[in-house]
C-alpha cells in the first residue's frame, strides 16, 4: 500500500480521521487556496470558498473512491465550488460570471491583496478574455506550477489537448500583451 | 519591457494574503470541523435512531392493517345479515309453494265457499270498465 492509500485509509477510519484530515490540511491549503484565488480573485471570496471546500472534503470523505488521486478529487471539488460560488454571486448582483469576473480584473490595480506590477495587471486582463477552459489550464501550469499529468488528473483531459490548449492560451495572451 | 516567459512555471502568483492568514485560517477549518464531529451522532446513536424509526413504521402499518380488516369485517356482517334476511324470505315464499300440493289446494278452494252463482253476482254488480282498466294497469 502506497502513501496515499495508507492516507485515505486512515481518513475513512473514524479513529485516525481527525489526525489523517488535519495533515491532509496542512500540506493542501496554500496550494487550494491560490487555486481557488485564481478562479475568483478576491481574496474574501477565496476565503470563503477554501471553507466551504474543506467541509465538503471532510463530509464526503467517506464517499471517495479512490478512482483518481486524492489531490484531483480536491482540486475538482475546490473548482466546483469556485464556479457555484461566483454563479451565485453573479445572480444576486443580476450579472452573468463572466462579467463578473472582468470587472473584479478591472479593479485588480486597487486590491491591497494584488501584488502585480503593470505587466502583471494586463496579463490578468489577457487571461479572463481567454475561454474558461483554456483560463483554468493556463493558471494551473503558469502559476500553480502543477504538472500537465497532474492537470490531466484534475480536468480528465489528455496531455496533449492541455499542452495545446496551454500553447494557445499563451499565443492569445502574448497578441493581447502586443496590442494594448 | 520584460517579456513574460510562459515555459517559467514557477511564477511567483500576483496574488497575496493578510498577515498569518494561513495559519489562522486553518484553525477555523479545524474548529468548524470539531463542532461537525460534536453535533454529529455516535454510531450507537445512530442506529438507535433508525430502529426507532423502522418501529414507528412498523406501528403505524399494523394500526393501518387493522383499521382495514376491522372496516371490511363490518361490512362483511351487514352484508351476511342483509343477504340472509333476504333468502330466508325467498325460502319462506318457495318453502310454501313447495308445501301445498293440488289436494291442499282444492281443500282452500272449497273452503273458500265460491260457487259459480256466486260469482255472477260479483260479477254484475261491478263495473267491467274498473276491472278491465285494472287489469291493464
Amino acid at each position: 500500500m502506497n502513501e496515499e492509500q495508507l492516507l485515505v485509509e486512515a481518513l475513512k477510519n473514524p479513529k485516525t480521521r481527525e489526525q489523517a484530515f488535519r495533515k491532509l490540511v496542512e500540506t493542501y491549503h496554500k496550494p487550494l487556496y491560490f487555486h481557488i484565488r485564481g478562479m475568483v480573485l478576491d481574496h474574501d471570496d477565496a476565503d470563503d470558498v477554501l471553507q466551504n471546500t474543506w467541509v465538503k472534503i471532510y463530509r464526503n470523505i467517506e464517499n471517495f473512491r479512490g478512482e483518481s488521486k486524492l489531490y484531483s478529487w480536491f482540486y475538482r471539488i475546490a473548482s466546483n465550488e469556485s464556479i457555484t460560488f461566483l454563479q451565485s454571486k453573479a445572480k444576486k448582483m443580476q450579472k452573468t460570471s463572466d462579467s463578473l469576473i472582468l470587472e473584479r480584473v478591472e479593479g485588480l490595480a486597487d486590491d491591497p491583496f494584488f501584488d502585480g506590477d503593470e505587466i502583471q495587471l494586463k496579463l490578468q486582463k489577457a487571461i479572463s478574455k481567454l475561454p474558461s477552459k483554456q483560463q483554468t489550464v493556463f493558471k494551473m501550469r503558469y502559476f500553480e506550477a502543477l504538472s500537465y499529468e497532474q492537470i490531466s488528473e484534475i480536468l480528465s483531459t489528455s496531455v496533449g489537448a492541455l499542452k495545446a490548449s496551454y500553447h494557445h492560451a499563451v499565443k492569445k495572451i502574448e497578441d493581447f500583451l502586443k496590442n494594448h | 519591457m520584460k517579456p513574460i516567459d510562459f515555459e517559467n512555471t514557477s511564477a511567483k502568483s500576483p496574488f497575496k494574503v493578510p498577515e498569518n492568514y494561513f495559519e489562522e485560517s486553518m484553525q477555523r477549518v479545524f474548529s468548524q470541523i470539531n463542532e461537525e464531529i460534536e453535533l454529529k451522532p455516535s454510531r450507537g446513536k445512530l442506529i438507535f435512531m433508525e430502529m426507532r424509526k423502522w418501529a414507528a413504521i412498523f406501528i403505524v402499518g399494523l394500526l393501518g392493517v387493522g383499521m382495514y380488516f376491522s372496516v371490511n369485517k363490518k361490512q362483511e356482517a351487514e352484508f351476511t345479515l342483509e343477504d340472509y334476511l333476504s333468502y330466508q324470505l325467498q325460502w319462506q315464499s318457495v318453502e310454501h309453494e313447495n308445501m301445498l300440493d293440488d289436494d291442499d289446494i282444492l281443500e282452500l278452494e272449497m273452503s273458500l265457499n265460491i260457487d259459480a252463482v256466486a260469482v255472477e253476482y260479483y260479477l254484475s254488480r261491478q263495473d267491467i270498465e274498473d276491472l278491465i282498466t285494472e287489469i291493464e294497469e
